[in-house]
């Protein structure tokens, strides 16, 4: 992999980072996205697609209300993308997503702490918010986008480094891969589903669930 | 609206109203930063006045962030119309459930999931990456309109926003987008899966099935604990140690 490739992952596993929570929130986190562009970047899109689109299933189980901790998907599916990358899917679909599962819930802990960073500077500059003080709110701003930028991107960089180091140390065999891969892709049905489930009310809406399925299967089928 | 403040730069600051995200204040700080430049519309000429305003702006706050901009718009004409403090504390705090239920329903558990899981069914489909593209212009359109109204309707209504929002399209929209997102979800479960699946062995198949069934399974019966990612990353763990044991 280039150094331009490197560079211009890290910038996009980045910006997916901070898309998450602080800024823009336009979507760009969603793995399925994350993975589409990943894919382009390191020159191998169908393997982005298969890693979003698995991933995707996954954040369809994830409700990010409130103070609620969930994973990080946008910095692990970039990983996740380059691990996959130019390998036969089948064996390397499992580590690859297995490896963005560890790394999105290292990324919801570390978001977890960058609010409690934010708290403590708060604190800090308490009186000068109760004071109605435009540049004490400016700086808590920037200085808390500031490090979900620094996050994101040791996060990203991170991840990327423990992909190509496991790529290179630890041969992914085709009968492991296989079953990791099986083991995933069970995994990610059954988020989507008890997602789904779970966000659905009231539960009368869940007929359109079922409707769903009903459809799904049919299309699969002709597929 | 637009001859007391300028709506554009309370948008484009809102983009960012979780950079400051902390347990203390929520989204308390982000609402003063997106306010700022509005107050400074309204009070620029009366320092302490601005000053008091923004120190209530940054007050504790948490809404859905994609309809916290009818909250903005309120408080700006309180603000505006100078109601006392303490009411314009009270109409945050009384805002801060409908515009969370509301948002998050309409978003989280509507839009968001649609617009993924039908990404997710078209690529499965085999339509290439720009379901990709679209999903992403769909979700900003929605985003950007609804908070530039969002924005008007709040300073139209001023403390009558509750109300207005209740009367308006957004709870109709959220439970069409949750029953949208449960159809697309529905239907991208087996497409997906067989896009996935369609090369393997009927032993293969089978034990995809367990796994499926023991994680709603355990779901069902232990709640979020047992959510299908731990129980992924479990299973993973096994297989990789059990590979390990035995090469």
């Amino acid at each position: 992999m280039s150094g331009l490739t490197l560079a211009l992952l890290l910038a996009w596993g980045t910006l997916a980072g901070v898309d998450l929570v602080s800024w823009p929130q336009a979507f760009l986190s969603r793995p399925v996205v994350v993975g589409a562009i990943a894919g382009v970047i390191i020159g191998d899109p169908v393997a982005g697609l298969r890693v979003g689109v698995l991933l995707e299933l996954f954040a369809l189980d994830v409700l990010p209300v409130g103070a609620a901790r969930y994973p990080d998907y946008g910095p692990a599916t970039v990983a996740a993308t380059a691990w996959a990358r130019g390998l036969d899917w089948t064996s390397a679909l499992g580590p690859a997503v297995f490896l963005a599962l560890a790394v999105g819930w290292v990324g919801g802990r570390s978001m977890e702490a960058l609010r409690r960073r934010n708290g403590r500077r708060l604190r800090k500059l308490e009186p000068r918010i109760a004071a109605g003080d435009p540049r004490a709110v400016a700086r808590l701003q920037w200085h808390g986008l500031a490090d979900d930028v620094l996050r994101a991107a040791l996060l990203t960089a991170l991840a990327l480094l423990v992909a190509m180091v496991s790529r290179i140390w630890i041969v992914a065999p085709e009968e492991p891969g296989r079953a990791l891969t099986l083991v995933v892709i069970a995994g990610g049905l059954g988020a989507a589903l008890t997602g789904t489930v779970r966000r659905t009310t009231p539960a009368s809406l869940l007929r359109w669930l079922g409707v769903g399925l009903a459809a799904g299967g049919v299309a699969a089928w002709l597929i | 609206m637009a001859d007391l403040i300028r709506a554009r730069p309370v948008l484009l600051r809102l983009l960012a109203l979780q950079a400051a995200w902390s347990y203390e204040r929520m989204q308390g700080i982000g609402i003063a930063w997106a306010t700022e430049p509005a107050l400074r519309d309204l009070f620029g000429q009366n320092e302490a006045r601005y000053r008091e305003a923004l120190a209530r702006a940054a007050l504790f706050f948490n809404a859905n962030p994609y309809l916290a901009a009818g909250a903005i718009g309120a408080e700006l004409r309180a603000e505006a119309d100078s109601v006392p403090g303490p009411q314009v504390e009270r109409l945050r705090t009384a805002l801060c459930g409908p515009l969370g239920a509301l948002g998050d329903r309409l978003f989280w558990a509507g839009v968001v999931p649609a617009l993924g899981a039908g990404a997710a069914l078209a690529i499965a489909m085999g339509a290439g990456p720009w379901p990709v593209v679209a999903a992403v212009l769909v979700h900003n359109a929605i985003r950007l309109v609804l908070g530039r109204r969002l924005l008007r309707l709040g300073w139209n209504e001023g403390v009558r926003i509750g109300s207005a929002i209740g009367a308006s399209a957004i709870p109709r929209l959220g439970d069409l987008a949750v029953a949208a997102a449960a159809f697309l979800c529905g239907v991208a479960v087996p497409v997906a899966g067989t896009w996935f699946l369609r090369q393997s062995a009927p032993g293969e198949l089978v034990a995809v099935v367990v796994f499926l069934a023991a994680a709603i399974l355990l779901r069902r019966l232990m709640g979020p604990r047992a959510s299908p990612r731990r129980l992924t990353l479990i299973g993973g763990a096994v297989v990789i140690a059990w590979h390990l044991v035995n090469r």
